[in-house]
């Protein structure tokens, strides 16, 4: 039925039909709020941030020029959202220990992670990914998950795009090291 | 740069598992309660009175106004050279603040006022221009 696509929606919003914005909100309110709990890690703050974030998307609509994806407009007002509430929490990621992880040992965390069940797969994931900063967070999913290009990213994030290059080399580093710590901590508790 | 690869490759497999957090069943009805009390948003912000184009008619017109005024009121009699051309100046200038001085108090009210408002006008403008531009992406 919502086989539109979000400029035709969005028209008709700036037209002053609001109740096609609910075809934008049911179509983008798992990634929004996906994206606002991963940066606050809490379920009633993240439905805050996600709601607050569809509100300013809706005030600022008639700004939206198509230049870049609905998606990306939506990702930066919920970013920029999060990170003013992270600032105003004063709260900051735990800096990652500095362990070097050979590429032999990139591919035994590799090995070792797919040998675990789906749920724990996703529970050493989301562990691992709390300790990345929020934009680094926000960086790996959309460039891996989602599959969003560097600029887009670079759009939602405020850098450039080699910067934002830059910084999704080392966050997949931080990454790896943490799932190696993760995994380790697994095996040695089994033994 | 094979390594590198690898890398990417690995953390690409290991990265599909990270799947959002999925809304809570109520959240779309709850985005539309707030959205329902919301003022319907504006297309254009501004609109300002006078275009750029506008302007430089405007502008066109004063220039060409002011030159006439110089060659009617100007005394160019025996004016040579650089001097002549100051003098030429200087004598348009003070017929000119005559004939201004000699104007009704409230047509000088009327131009200081529209002019004031025009560039009120323009100041609104501009910052319309800039909160749109801060919006947009």
């Amino acid at each position: 039925m919502n086989e539109r696509n979000d400029i035709y929606y969005i028209d008709e919003v700036k037209n002053g039909n609001r109740n096609a914005f609910g075809v934008l909100v049911e179509r983008y309110q798992d990634m929004v709020y996906g994206l606002a709990y991963k940066m606050m890690r809490n379920e009633s703050t993240a439905e805050e941030i996600a709601q607050e974030s569809f509100v300013k998307a809706f005030r600022s609509i008639h700004t939206f020029k198509g230049s870049s994806k609905f998606s990306t407009y939506l990702y930066s007002i919920v970013y920029n959202t999060a990170i003013t509430e992270l600032r105003k929490k004063k709260i900051h990621a735990t800096p990652v220990e500095r362990i070097e992880v050979e590429p032999e040992e990139e591919q035994g965390v590799h090995q070792e992670f797919f040998n675990l069940k789906a749920e724990e797969r996703k529970k050493y994931l989301d562990l691992a990914m709390s300790k990345l900063s929020p934009e680094e967070q926000v960086m790996m999913t959309m460039f891996y998950y989602d599959e969003e290009p560097m600029d887009e990213i670079a759009l939602v994030v405020g850098l450039s795009t080699s910067n934002v290059k830059v910084k999704i080399h080392r966050s997949r580093k931080k990454l790896f090291k943490e799932l190696y710590v993760l995994l380790n901590q697994e095996i040695y508790s089994l033994l | 740069m094979k390594k590198h690869n690898r890398e990417e490759q690995l953390i690409r497999e290991i990265m599909k598992d990270d799947t959002p957090k999925k809304a809570p069943k109520s959240f779309s009805a709850s985005v539309m309660n707030r959205i329902a009390l919301e003022p319907l948003p504006m297309k254009n912000v501004y609109e300002p009175l006078i275009t750029r184009k506008g302007w430089i008619i405007l502008l066109v017109v004063l220039i060409s106004t002011l030159i006439g005024l110089f060659l009617v009121f100007g005394d160019s009699q025996g004016a040579t050279g650089v001097g002549g051309m100051f003098g030429f100046i200087g004598h348009g200038t003070n017929q000119l603040i005559d004939v201004v001085s000699g104007a009704p108090i409230g047509v000088i009210g009327i131009l200081f006022g529209l002019s004031g408002l025009l560039l009120f006008d323009r100041l609104l403008s501009s910052r319309a221009k800039k909160v749109q531009a801060n919006h947009t992406v």
